[in-house]
């Protein structure tokens, strides 16, 4: 299995100038013990700060394996996350816990993140608590907080059990950004609640992000909340990065098959255009194959040519709008058809 | 619901008669072994409520500083136990896997023994007494909560708040004071319970046999074996009024330990109903 990895580091020069924030090269992350296989297989790229990167991808592709990897829940088990030029993968103990206030991460599941024992007030005033902010101007930064996710007030003495789903994300979201750290993971943060309080939880996220002048690695499977909310998209598949690009361009103009049969899939609003839905052959692999394109098996492009088969596709610089990366050997190939036909029907 | 609210009623108010017991049993420790022979072995009646034992002192009194010793001894040596229990579960569950694995092997080889035979094997090697007794006890104790609240630590480790506290920066040994042990609270207490019976049980038992308290001491197990003697002859309120002690004292906590849990999670439940959940409409404008 290591002995794939080589070719994807390379090709990450991302089109616009100055140091990125957050430089990921060639992350892997393996499960399992004799029998390892890596969930992560060489995952490289670059958060820019102040931008918002969307991660999509279907269960399984190792989205929150590579969230729970960036804030080292997990272990890294090779490559590099650098963060301002200091390696998140190699820190340990005390050093890591000081540089923790750096990156925060916002779980998915509102009802379990937070401890029901702890008052509001308490659980956003811990993290500041931990990193040796002074009482007074702890209480005066925990205040504005609650004010700023619209939780001031009363609700400070509530504990969680008492709150409802959307008010325990906003407090999540409050304990992570008053540290204001440089780049906030959000692992599938809107995907536990009602849709009426999603979009509510965006728009917060979207004004704390100008206000604070934050950096969002926004992960879903939700591809409408990621065209919305993201300035640029990756996709991943069977943990690799197979396509990225800005999110007009990649939700406009998808080149790898998978990302187009991805958006084909994704419901389209009221009184847009029809598209044709892509339909995808069998399941995922359990398992990349030892060579050859992972997508090789389902791809309506690619499963009948020999190259797809033997030759692993590199991350590449597509033809076309700059930034746009695509691992494919026939990238566009399906897009234009079906949108063809979508158009004249 | 109903069921478990009667079995709680009936723990408190056993409980309530056990304390009071043991309060006046205090006040009583002259009188409990003051030997007046002009009045042994007086059945009771009215000036002795459980009559006199062979040496004429008041059986009334010697129980109740019986339950005085008992409470006393039995929470005491749960608390000991018990601490000691949790600090290793904690060391279990938030420490190095392998050390986990060496003290998981360990506790099972102390449990491996049955719990009256350890007290008994610990309390010969330290000499007899109800100290040494104590002591013995105490060692059978710690597994017991260890290996529960090693489990329970475990699993608290995947809690997603658990997790984000770590994300945040919480050290080990932060997290361990600050979130897990409220954590396995319920567990603790249940456990705690659970013990206290069967301490208080194996405690009497070692001083039955002789080798925990001594006989002055007015010990239920040790005043089960003097009232044996009195037994065959017809003095049977020596050793009967004891035993019923223990009996009662053994049911009470029991039952107690059966309701904590439903009692707990109908606590949680009206806290979650008590404040009304209402989402504000929109999150406060930021001032420009």
């Amino acid at each position: 299995m290591a002995d794939e990895t080589s070719g994807q580091t390379s090709g990450q020069t991302s089109g616009q100038a100055g140091a990125p924030l957050l430089r990921v090269r060639d992350l892997r992350r393996s499960y399992g013990g004799p029998h390892s296989y890596a969930v992560l297989d060489g995952v490289s790229f670059d958060v820019r700060r102040g931008e918002t990167v969307g991660v999509v991808g279907e269960s399984g592709c190792g989205k929150s394996t590579l969230a729970r990897a960036l804030v080292r829940l997990d272990p890294v088990d090779d490559g590099r996350v650098e963060l301002d030029g200091v390696d998140l993968a190699s820190l340990r103990g005390a050093a890591l816990r000081r540089e923790r206030r750096r990156f925060q991460m916002v779980f998915q599941d509102p009802f379990g993140s937070l401890d029901p024992r702890m008052t509001v007030q308490q659980l956003v005033e811990q993290p500041l608590a931990v990193h040796g902010t002074p009482p007074a101007e702890r209480a005066r930064l925990v205040a504005e907080m609650l004010d700023d996710v619209g939780l001031g007030g009363d609700f400070a003495h509530r504990l969680p059990p008492a709150l409802s789903g959307g008010q325990r994300q906003r407090v999540a979201i409050a304990r992570a950004l008053v540290l204001r750290p440089d780049i906030t993971v959000l692992d599938e943060p809107i995907s536990a609640l009602d849709v009426s309080v999603q979009a509510q939880v965006l728009t917060l996220l979207r004004r704390e992000q100008r206000h604070l002048g934050l950096t969002y690695l926004f992960i879903t499977h939700d591809l409408a909340a990621a065209e919305h909310f993201c300035d640029r998209v990756m996709v991943l598949y069977l943990g690799r990065v197979v396509e990225t690009a800005t999110s007009e361009e990649l939700f406009a103009r998808p080149l790898h098959p998978y990302s187009a049969a991805l958006l084909s899939a994704a419901p389209q609003p009221r009184g847009t255009r029809e598209r044709e839905r892509i339909v995808l052959r069998g399941e995922p692999l359990a398992r990349r194959p030892e060579t050859g394109c992972p997508f090789a098996s389902r791809c309506p492009v690619g499963h009948d040519r020999e190259v797809c088969r033997t030759s692993t596709p590199v991350l590449a610089p597509a033809e076309g709008a700059l930034g746009h990366q695509v691992a494919c050997h026939f990238p566009g190939e399906l897009v234009a058809q079906p949108l063809e036909r979508a158009a004249t029907a | 619901m109903k069921g478990t609210r009667v079995q709680a009623g009936t723990a408190v108010v056993l409980l309530a008669v056990l304390v009071l017991l043991a309060v006046a049993g205090i006040f009583l420790r002259g009188t409990a072994t003051t030997v007046d022979v002009a009045n042994a072995l007086v059945p009771p009646g009215p000036g002795h409520w459980f009559g006199t034992d062979a040496q004429g002192r008041d059986v009334f009194a010697r129980v109740a500083v019986g339950t005085s010793i008992a409470l006393a001894s039995g929470l005491g040596a749960v608390a000991v136990g018990g601490g000691l229990g949790l600090v290793i579960a904690l060391v279990c569950g938030l420490g190095p896997r392998w050390l986990d694995a060496v003290l998981v092997r360990l506790l099972d080889a102390v449990m491996a023994f049955p719990a009256l035979l350890l007290a008994l094997a610990v309390t010969m090697a330290f000499g007899t007494g109800l100290l040494t007794a104590l002591v013995g006890v105490v060692v059978t104790v710690v597994p017991v909560f260890a290996r529960t609240l090693r489990a329970e630590a475990r699993r608290a480790t995947s809690e997603p708040f658990v997790q984000a506290a770590r994300t945040i920066g919480l050290s080990t040994p932060h997290l361990a004071v600050r979130h897990v042990v409220p954590y396995l609270g319920t567990t603790f207490s249940v456990q705690t319970a659970a013990n206290v019976g069967n301490v208080i049980l194996v405690l009497s038992g070692l001083s039955f046999i002789g080798v925990g308290a001594q006989p002055p001491t007015p010990e239920w197990g040790a005043m089960i074996t003097e009232g044996l003697q009195n037994a065959l002859t017809g003095q049977w309120w020596i050793g009967v009024f004891p035993g019923l002690a223990l009996l009662v004292t053994v049911v009470a906590v029991n039952l107690l330990a059966d309701s904590i849990p439903a009692v707990r999670a109908a606590r949680l439940a009206r806290r979650r109903t008590s404040r009304p959940r209402r989402e504000a409409t929109a999150p406060a404008p930021v001032e420009a």
